[in-house]
C-alpha cells in the first residue's frame, strides 16, 4: 500500500466514527457500531508506520501510528468490540438517542491513540471525554446524574489543566510533537517543573489517580452497561496514555516529583487494602482495581521521573503495561457487573457524599450568600438615606425650573434683565 | 446667454421679487397659492443665479440707482450673506410647498402676502449694507412675524404673539437707538464708512451696549427667550418653522456683522458675558425642553438651546476667529434647515393626532413614517451627531475650544448634545410604540410630509458638503478682520 | 479609471442602497424585500472577496471624499479592516436569511429590514475607516441605526431598553468626540496609521494623552460593554432574536472591541501606549469583566440574558488580548474578533428558534429538547463547547493564542483569568447542555409552532447550523490559508509590529 493511501485511511479511522454520528448515516447502517469499529481494526493489523500532518489542519498538526501506538491501539478496537459485542447481546437494549454519543467517544479515542502531538491528544480526548459524559448518563436517572455531575467538574478541571501545560509547551517550543516537547523540557529547568505538575495532576484527574478517584467509584456505580466497561479504557486508559506521552520522562531527573509520585502511588494502594477489608461493595470492586492499577502505574510512572536510566530500560513495558489495563478492567467489570446489576444499596454512605452534597448545593449556596449580599446592600443603602433625608429635597428642586421659567415670562422681570443686559454690555468696555 | 445671465441684477430681484408677490397676492387672494408659490420658486432661482455670481466673481456690490454710499442705497453680498440668502430661499421654498395643504382657504389669503412680506424684509436684511437699513428691514421682518404668528386667532396665540410683539419693538427701539447715537457721532449710517470712523468714547459704548442688547434679545438668548417658545408654539406650523428657523437668525446676523465690522474695535470682555449666558442657554434650554410634554415646545425651548451654541463662537473667536464664525455659520445654516423640518414635521404630527402631547404619539411611526422619519434626521442634526451639518458645526466649536483649552465651554458643549439626544428620542421613542389610537386620525397630505423631509435631508447632507460651503462662507472673508473692504 | 479606488464605497453603499429601498417598500411586497436583501448581501461579498484577493497580493482600496477643508472620509480596506468586514459580511448575509423566517409574518418588516441594512452599512464602515473621524461617524450612525431595532417589538418594555440603550451610547459619544477633537488639536491628524500617529508627543502632553486615551477606551468600552458600562447589554435582550445575534456577534459590541483596537494599535501605537502606562490598567480592566460577565451569566434563568452576560465577558477577550501587547496575545484578541462571533450568533440563533418553535425563554424550560430539536440544538453544542473554549472549537484557538502572547510578555496572571473564565464559562454552559440532552421532557412546550414533521423552518435552521459549522471549522482548519488565524497572523504582521 503506497504511502499517500495509508495516510488518508489514517485520517478515516478517526473520521469515520465521526462521520456515522449523523443520525441519518447510522440508522441506515447495518450494525453500524461494528462499521465503526471496523477501519480502526484494519488499521491495528497493517504493518509500517505512518505519520500525517496536513500542513492546513489545527496549528499543522496530525495523527501517526507506529508500534508503541499500536498496542494502546489493540487494547482500543479489543475493549470496544467487546462492549458492542455485549451491549448488543445483553438485554438492556441501549441502540436509541445515545448511538451518537458513542461513535463521539470512539473516534476521541481513536484521536487520542494516534495523535502524535499535544494538541491533537488534547483535541481528542475532550471529546471523548465530553462524549463520554453522554455514555455515563444512559440510566437518566438522578444518581446518575449526579455522578455524571462529579465526572464532568473533575473533567472541567483537569481539561484546564492541561490547557496551561499545554500553552506552557508550546511557549518553549513551536513544534509540539511528543518528541520535541521532551526534549524542550529537558532543557527548561523552571517551566518543566511546571509543566510536569500540570500535566500530572491534569491526567492524574483524568484517570482518576488516588486522590483523584472520587468520580470513578461513583460514576462506576450509577452508569451502566458500555460505560463501566470502558470506563477502564477510555478515561483511565488514555490518562496514563497521557502521563506517559507529554510528561519529560527519561530526560531530565525529577527526583523530588517522582518520589511524591511514587509514595501516592503506595499510599493508594495502602488505601484500597484497608478500605477492601471495612466497606467495599462488590460492585465497586471493578473501580477499586481500577484505582489500584493506577497506583500501581503510578509507583512505576515515579520511579521513572527519578531514575531516567530505569525508564530507558523498562520503557517498552508501559505500552503493553497500558493496554493490559485496559482489557483487563474490561472483563473484571464484565464478570462481576452481570451477577449483581442492580445492588446499589441506598444506604451506602461513604465521604463521597460530603463531596456529592457539596457540589449539589453549591450553586444554592452562591444564590443564598448573594440574597445576604443583597439584603446587606438594602440596609445599608436604607441607612444612607435616612441619614441624607435631605436628598428628598432634590425632588422638590425638579419643580424650580418651572417656576424659575414662570418668573422669566413676567414682563418687569423681563425688562429689568433687558436693562440689566444694556448696562452690563455698554460698562463691559471699561472692564 | 453668459453674460445677460451673469450681469442680470440678481440681488435686486431676491428683494423685489417677493415685494410684488406679496402685494400681487395681497390684490388677487384668490391665486395667492399659485402666486405665492411661483414668487417663492423666483426666490430660490435669483438666490442660485447670485450664488453663481458670487462664487464665479467674489463679492458683489449693487447701488441701487447709481448712488454709492454715503448717500444711496447700497446691497452688498459676500459669502456670508449669500449664504444666509440661499438658506432662506430653500427653508422658503420648503415652507411654502408645505403651507399648500396646511392652510384652509381663509387662512391662504391671510397667510401668503405676509409671508412673501417676511421674505422681502429678510432677504432685504442680508442684502443691506447700512444700519439704517438694517433697522428698517429688522422692524418689517419682526411686524410681519408677528402678524404671521397671530394667525391661527386662538386665545393663546394671541396672548403669545403680544408678547413677541413687545419684546420686538423693545429689541427694535434699542436698536435704533444705538443706530441714533451712532450716526450722530460719526456721520454715518454705511457700516463700512463706520468701522474706519469708529472709536471709543462713551456715545460708542452706549451704542455697542444699546446694540447688542436689542438684538440678544429678539436673538433669544437666555435669559431674554421669554418670548420665544409661546410665541413659536402657538404659531401655525409654517410659521413656527420660519420663526425658529430664519427670524432668530436675522438678528444674530446683524449682530455677527456690527460685532466683526464695528465693535470688534472697541477693547470688550462681552464675549464673556456671551459666552456665558450661550452655556447657560444651552443648558436650560435642554433641560426646559426635556421638562415639556408637547412637541412644539418642546421643539421651541430647542431653539432656545441651540441659539445658546450661536453665541459660544463669541469668546472662541479670539484667538481662532475663523474657524469659530464659521462654526456659528454652519450651525445657524444647517440649525435653519433642521428646526424649520423640526417644526414642519411637528405640525404633521399635530393634525394627525389632533393633539400634540408627546406621551400620546403612539404608532405615529407607523402612520407617518416619511414624518418620522424627517423629524429623526432633523434630530440628527441638532444632536449634532454625524453626518450631519450640526455635527460638522459642533466639531468645529469644540476644535476651537479645544484649543483654547476652553474646558467649561467644551463641557457644555457635550452636556448640551446628550440633553439634545435626550429630548429628542423622547419623542421619537414613543413614535415606535404600539398602543392602539384612541381616535380615527386626521389625514396628512403627501406634501407636507416630504416638505419636512426635504428640509431635514438639507441638513443631513449639509455634513457633506463641508469645505464648499466653508470656501463659500470665505467670500470676502468677511471673518478676517481688517481685510474687508467694502 | 481606478476601480481600486471605488471599492470601498461599493462595498458600503452594497447594504445602504437595499436598506434605503427597502424603507419605501409596501409591507406585503415580501419577494422584492427579499430579493433585494439578498442581492445587497451577495454583491457585498463578491467585493470583499474580491478586496481580500487583492490585500492579499498587496494591492490597496481607498476612497477618498472631502469632508472638512482639512479632513477626509476615508474608507480603506486594510488586512484589520478586512477581518471585520468579512465577518459582518458573512454574518449578515446568514442573518438575513434567519430574519427572514424569523419574522415571516410580523409587522413592519419593511422598516425592521430598513434599519437592519442601515446597521450592515454603520458596521462595515466602521470597519473601513481609515481615520478616527469617519470611524466616529459610523459609529453614531450604528447607534441611531441600532435604536429602532431594538425597540422593534414596540412594547413598554422595549421602549425602556432602547432608553437605556441610547443613554449609554451617546454618552459613549460624545466622549469620544471630545476625545477625537482634542486628539485633533494636538496632533493635526486622526490617519490611522500602522503603529501610531503620536509619536513624539509623549513627554509634553502626557497627561493629556493619559486622559485622551482614558476618554476613548470609555467611549468605546460602552459599546464593547466593559464592565462599570455593561448595563445597557442585558436590557437589549428584548430585541428580536436576529437583532441580539447581530448586535452580539457583529455589530455594537464588536464595534466598540474594534474601535479599541484601532485606538490602541494605529492611534496610539503599542510602544506609546505602553510608554504611558496604560496598558496594565486597560488588561485589567478586561479581566475584571471577563470574571464579572461570566459570574453574572451564572444566575440567569432566561436564557437569552445569560447569553448576553456571556457576551461581556467574551467580548473583553478581545480587549484583554489587545491590552496584553505581544504580537501572540494580539493575533488571539483579533482573531477572537471573529470566533466570538461566529459561536455567539450560533448561540443566539438558536435560542431563537427555542424561543420561535416552542416558546422556550427559560432555561429551565429546555429539558429534553435535544430531541425535540437535534439539529438546532448541536449547533448550539458546538457554540457552547466552543466558547468555553473546548478543542477544536474556534474559542480554543483564541485562548489559546491569548495564554501563550500573555505567557511571552510574562503577564502570568492572565492565565488564571482564563482559566477561570473557563471554568465558569463551563459552570454555565454544561448544565444547559445536560438539560438538553440529558433530562427527559418534564412539560409540555410553552407554545409550540407547527412546522410539520421538521423541526423547524428552514430559514431558521440553516443559520445556525451553517455558523456552527463555520465556528468548528476556524479551529479545525486553524491553518489553511484565509483562515481567521491565518488572516490574523497577517494582520500582526503587516500593520501592528515591524517585520
Amino acid at each position: 500500500m503506497s504511502n499517500e493511501i495509508y495516510n488518508i485511511f489514517l485520517g478515516f479511522v478517526v473520521a469515520w466514527p465521526l462521520l456515522l454520528t449523523i443520525p441519518a448515516l447510522h440508522t441506515r447502517l447495518p450494525w453500524p457500531c461494528f462499521w465503526a469499529i471496523f477501519p480502526a481494526a484494519v488499521l491495528m493489523i497493517l504493518p509500517g508506520e505512518a505519520f500525517v500532518a496536513p500542513s492546513w489542519f489545527l496549528f499543522g498538526t496530525g495523527l501517526g501510528v507506529n508500534s508503541e501506538a499500536r498496542w494502546i491501539l489493540a487494547m482500543t478496537v479489543i475493549v470496544w468490540s467487546m462492549t458492542v459485542a455485549v451491549v448488543k447481546f445483553s438485554s438492556e437494549q441501549t441502540y436509541n438517542f445515545r448511538t451518537p454519543f458513542f461513535f463521539l467517544t470512539l473516534a476521541g479515542n481513536l484521536g487520542a491513540v494516534l495523535a502524535t502531538d499535544l494538541v491533537v491528544f488534547v483535541c481528542a480526548s475532550t471529546l471523548m471525554g465530553y462524549s463520554f459524559y453522554g455514555l455515563l448518563l444512559q440510566r437518566r436517572n438522578e444518581s446518575s446524574y449526579q455522578a455524571g455531575k462529579i465526572y464532568l467538574i473533575f473533567l472541567i478541571i483537569a481539561d484546564l489543566t492541561l490547557f496551561d501545560a499545554l500553552l506552557l509547551a508550546a511557549f518553549e517550543t513551536d513544534d509540539l510533537r511528543f518528541e520535541s516537547v521532551r526534549q524542550a523540557m529537558t532543557s527548561t529547568a523552571d517551566t518543566s517543573i511546571t509543566y510536569l505538575w500540570l500535566v500530572l495532576i491534569g491526567f492524574g484527574l483524568k484517570a482518576g489517580v488516588w486522590p483523584f478517584h472520587l468520580w470513578l467509584i461513583e460514576t462506576f456505580k450509577y452508569s451502566s452497561w458500555p460505560a463501566r466497561l470502558l470506563l477502564g479504557s477510555v478515561p483511565v486508559a488514555v490518562g496514563l496514555l497521557g502521563i506517559v506521552r507529554w510528561a519529560p520522562l527519561g530526560g531530565a531527573t525529577y527526583y523530588i516529583p517522582g518520589l511524591i509520585y511514587q509514595g501516592l502511588g503506595i499510599v493508594a494502594l495502602l488505601y484500597i487494602i484497608i478500605r477492601a477489608f471495612s466497606r467495599i461493595q462488590i460492585t465497586e470492586i471493578p473501580a477499586w482495581t481500577i484505582v489500584a492499577v493506577t497506583g500501581l502505574c503510578n509507583v512505576a510512572l515515579g520511579v521513572g521521573l527519578a531514575y531516567p536510566s530505569l525508564w530507558h530500560k523498562y520503557q517498552y513495558l508501559v505500552y503493553p503495561l497500558i493496554a493490559l489495563t485496559g482489557v483487563f478492567t474490561m472483563f473484571l467489570s464484565y464478570g462481576l457487573s452481570r451477577t449483581k446489576d442492580e445492588s446499589i444499596s441506598s444506604t451506602h454512605r461513604s465521604s463521597l457524599n460530603m463531596f456529592k452534597a457539596w457540589s449539589e448545593n453549591w450553586a444554592g449556596l452562591m444564590q443564598q450568600r448573594k440574597q445576604n449580599i443583597k439584603t446587606r446592600f438594602v440596609l445599608l443603602w436604607g441607612t444612607v438615606v435616612l441619614k441624607f433625608k435631605f436628598l428628598h429635597c432634590f425632588q422638590k428642586w425638579g419643580i424650580a425650573p418651572g417656576v424659575l421659567e414662570q418668573q422669566l415670562q413676567y414682563w418687569p422681570n423681563a425688562i429689568t434683565l433687558f436693562l440689566i443686559l444694556v448696562i452690563v454690555v455698554a460698562l463691559s468696555v471699561f472692564l | 446667454m453668459g453674460i445677460t445671465f451673469i450681469d442680470f441684477p440678481w440681488a435686486i430681484a431676491l428683494i423685489l421679487l417677493p415685494l410684488t408677490g406679496g402685494l400681487s397676492c395681497f390684490l388677487w387672494p384668490s391665486v395667492s397659492k399659485i402666486l405665492g408659490l411661483v414668487t417663492v420658486i423666483g426666490v430660490m432661482l435669483s438666490a442660485t443665479g447670485l450664488g453663481w455670481l458670487v462664487i464665479d466673481k467674489g463679492v458683489y456690490h449693487y447701488l441701487v440707482g447709481g448712488w454709492g454710499a454715503p448717500l444711496g442705497i447700497e446691497l452688498y453680498v459676500d459669502g456670508l450673506s449669500l449664504l444666509m440668502l440661499m438658506v432662506t430661499a430653500l427653508v422658503a421654498l420648503g415652507v411654502s410647498i408645505y403651507s399648500i395643504h396646511y392652510f384652509e382657504l381663509s387662512y391662504q389669503r391671510r397667510f401668503w402676502p405676509l409671508w412673501l412680506f417676511l421674505l422681502t424684509a429678510l432677504n432685504a436684511l442680508f442684502l443691506s449694507a447700512d444700519i439704517f437699513n438694517l433697522y428698517v428691514t429688522l422692524e418689517l421682518m419682526g411686524l410681519a412675524a408677528v402678524a404671521l404668528a397671530t394667525l391661527t386667532g386662538s386665545h393663546d396665540a394671541f396672548t403669545a404673539a403680544m408678547r413677541y410683539l413687545l419684546a420686538t419693538l423693545l429689541g427694535s427701539l434699542a436698536f435704533l437707538f444705538g443706530v441714533v447715537l451712532l450716526y450722530h457721532s460719526f456721520g454715518s449710517l454705511d457700516i463700512a464708512v463706520l468701522s474706519e470712523r469708529f472709536e471709543s468714547n462713551i456715545t460708542a459704548w452706549a451704542a455697542f451696549g444699546l446694540i447688542s442688547a436689542g438684538l440678544v434679545l429678539k436673538t433669544a438668548l437666555f435669559p431674554m427667550h421669554f418670548w420665544l417658545p409661546p410665541a413659536h408654539a402657538n404659531a401655525p406650523a409654517p410659521v413656527s418653522a420660519v420663526l425658529s428657523a430664519l427670524v432668530v437668525k436675522a438678528s444674530f446676523y446683524i449682530l455677527l456683522r456690527l460685532w466683526l465690522e464695528i465693535f470688534s474695535q472697541l477693547d470688550t470682555d462681552v464675549d464673556i458675558l456671551f459666552g456665558f449666558l450661550g452655556s447657560i442657554a444651552i443648558i436650560w434650554g435642554s433641560l426646559q425642553a426635556l421638562r415639556q410634554t408637547r412637541i412644539k415646545l418642546l421643539v421651541a425651548y430647542s431653539t432656545v438651546a441651540q441659539v445658546g451654541y450661536l453665541f459660544l463662537a463669541f469668546p472662541l473667536a479670539e484667538k481662532v476667529g475663523v474657524t469659530a464664525w464659521s462654526a456659528a455659520v454652519y450651525l445657524i445654516l444647517s440649525h435653519a434647515l433642521a428646526k424649520s423640518a423640526m417644526f414642519l414635521a411637528a405640525g404633521n404630527l399635530l393634525r394627525f393626532g389632533g393633539h400634540d402631547r408627546i406621551a400620546d404619539l403612539d404608532r405615529v411611526a407607523q402612520r407617518l413614517p416619511i414624518t418620522v422619519a424627517a423629524f429623526a434626521l432633523a434630530g440628527v442634526s441638532i444632536m449634532g451627531l454625524p453626518p450631519s451639518g450640526g455635527f460638522i458645526s459642533k466639531w468645529l466649536l469644540l476644535q476651537s475650544a479645544l484649543v483654547q483649552s476652553q474646558w467649561g465651554l467644551v463641557g457644555v458643549m457635550l452636556i448640551g448634545g446628550v440633553l439634545a439626544a435626550a429630548y429628542i428620542f423622547k419623542v421619537l421613542g414613543r413614535a415606535f410604540t404600539q398602543a392602539p389610537l384612541p381616535h380615527e386620525p386626521g389625514v396628512v397630505p403627501a406634501t407636507m410630509e416630504w416638505a419636512a423631509l426635504l428640509l431635514a435631508g438639507g441638513a443631513i447632507l449639509l455634513g457633506f458638503f463641508a469645505s464648499e460651503i466653508l470656501a463659500i462662507i470665505e467670500i470676502g472673508s468677511p471673518f478676517g478682520a481688517g481685510e474687508v473692504k467694502l | 479609471m481606478n476601480w481600486n479606488a471605488w471599492i470601498p464605497l461599493l462595498v458600503v453603499a452594497s447594504s445602504l442602497l437595499p436598506g434605503l429601498i427597502i424603507f419605501r417598500l409596501p409591507e406585503e411586497r415580501v419577494r422584492t424585500r427579499i430579493t433585494l436583501n439578498l442581492i445587497g448581501a451577495f454583491l457585498k461579498l463578491v467585493l470583499v472577496g474580491w478586496m481580500l484577493w487583492g490585500v492579499y497580493q498587496g494591492q490597496h482600496f481607498e476612497t477618498r471624499l472631502a469632508l472638512l477643508p482639512d479632513l477626509d472620509l476615508v474608507l480603506r480596506a486594510g488586512p484589520l479592516s478586512l477581518i471585520f468586514v468579512s465577518l459582518s459580511t458573512v454574518l449578515w448575509l446568514v442573518t438575513t436569511v434567519y430574519a427572514i423566517g424569523y419574522l415571516e409574518n410580523s409587522p413592519h418588516r419593511s422598516r425592521f429590514f430598513g434599519f437592519f441594512s442601515l446597521c450592515v452599512t454603520a458596521t462595515v464602515g466602521i470597519a473601513l475607516s481609515g481615520n478616527l473621524i469617519t470611524f466616529l461617524i459610523f459609529y453614531e450612525l450604528l447607534t441611531l441605526s441600532t435604536y429602532p431595532l431594538i425597540v422593534h417589538r414596540g412594547t413598554e418594555e422595549a421602549r425602556r431598553a432602547g432608553q437605556t440603550y441610547l443613554a449609554y451610547t451617546i454618552f459613549g459619544g460624545a466622549l469620544l468626540l471630545l476625545a477625537t477633537v482634542w486628539l485633533y488639536t494636538l496632533t493635526g491628524s486622526l490617519e490611522f496609521t500602522p503603529r501610531g500617529f503620536i509619536h513624539g508627543l509623549g513627554e509634553e502632553h502626557r497627561t493629556a494623552l493619559i486622559i485622551i486615551f482614558a476618554l476613548f477606551i470609555t467611549g468605546f468600552g460602552v459599546k464593547a460593554a466593559l464592565v462599570p458600562l455593561h448595563g445597557w447589554l442585558p436590557q437589549a435582550m428584548i430585541a428580536p432574536a436576529p437583532v441580539s445575534a447581530l448586535l452580539h456577534a457583529v455589530a455594537v459590541v464588536k464595534a466598540g472591541a474594534f474601535g479599541i483596537i484601532r485606538v490602541v494599535y494605529d492611534v496610539f501605537g503599542i510602544e506609546s501606549a505602553a510608554e504611558l502606562g496604560v496598558m496594565s490598567p486597560l488588561a485589567w480592566l478586561a479581566a475584571v469583566t471577563i470574571i464579572y460577565g461570566s459570574l453574572r451569566a451564572l444566575f440567569q434563568n432566561d436564557l437569552k440574558r445569560r447569553l448576553a452576560f456571556s457576551t461581556i465577558s467574551q467580548v473583553s477577550y478581545i480587549t484583554l488580548g489587545v491590552a496584553i501587547a505581544g504580537p501572540i496575545a494580539t493575533i488571539g484578541g483579533v482573531v477572537h474578533l471573529v470566533h466570538q462571533g461566529i459561536m455567539k450568533i450560533t448561540l443566539f440563533f438558536c435560542a431563537g428558534n427555542l424561543a420561535e418553535t416552542l416558546g422556550i425563554h427559560k432555561i429551565s424550560e429546555m429539558n429534553g429538547v435535544g430531541h425535540r430539536m437535534p439539529w438546532t440544538m448541536a449547533a448550539f453544542t458546538v457554540g457552547a463547547l466552543g466558547m468555553i473554549g473546548v478543542p477544536p472549537i474556534a474559542g480554543f484557538v483564541s485562548k489559546w493564542y491569548l495564554g501563550l502572547g500573555a505567557l511571552e510578555v510574562g503577564e502570568g496572571w492572565v492565565m488564571f483569568v482564563l482559566a477561570g473564565s473557563s471554568l465558569l464559562n463551563a459552570a454555565y454552559f454544561l448544565p444547559i447542555l445536560h438539560r438538553i440532552w440529558f433530562r427527559k421532557q418534564t412539560a409540555a412546550w410553552p407554545h409550540e409552532h407547527n412546522f410539520g414533521n421538521k423541526e423547524t423552518a428552514w430559514a431558521l435552521l440553516l443559520p445556525p447550523v451553517v455558523t456552527a459549522l463555520m465556528a468548528l471549522a476556524a479551529g479545525l482548519v486553524a491553518s489553511a490559508p484565509f483562515s481567521p488565524l491565518e488572516w490574523a497572523q497577517l494582520i500582526a504582521q503587516r500593520e501592528f509590529y515591524q517585520p
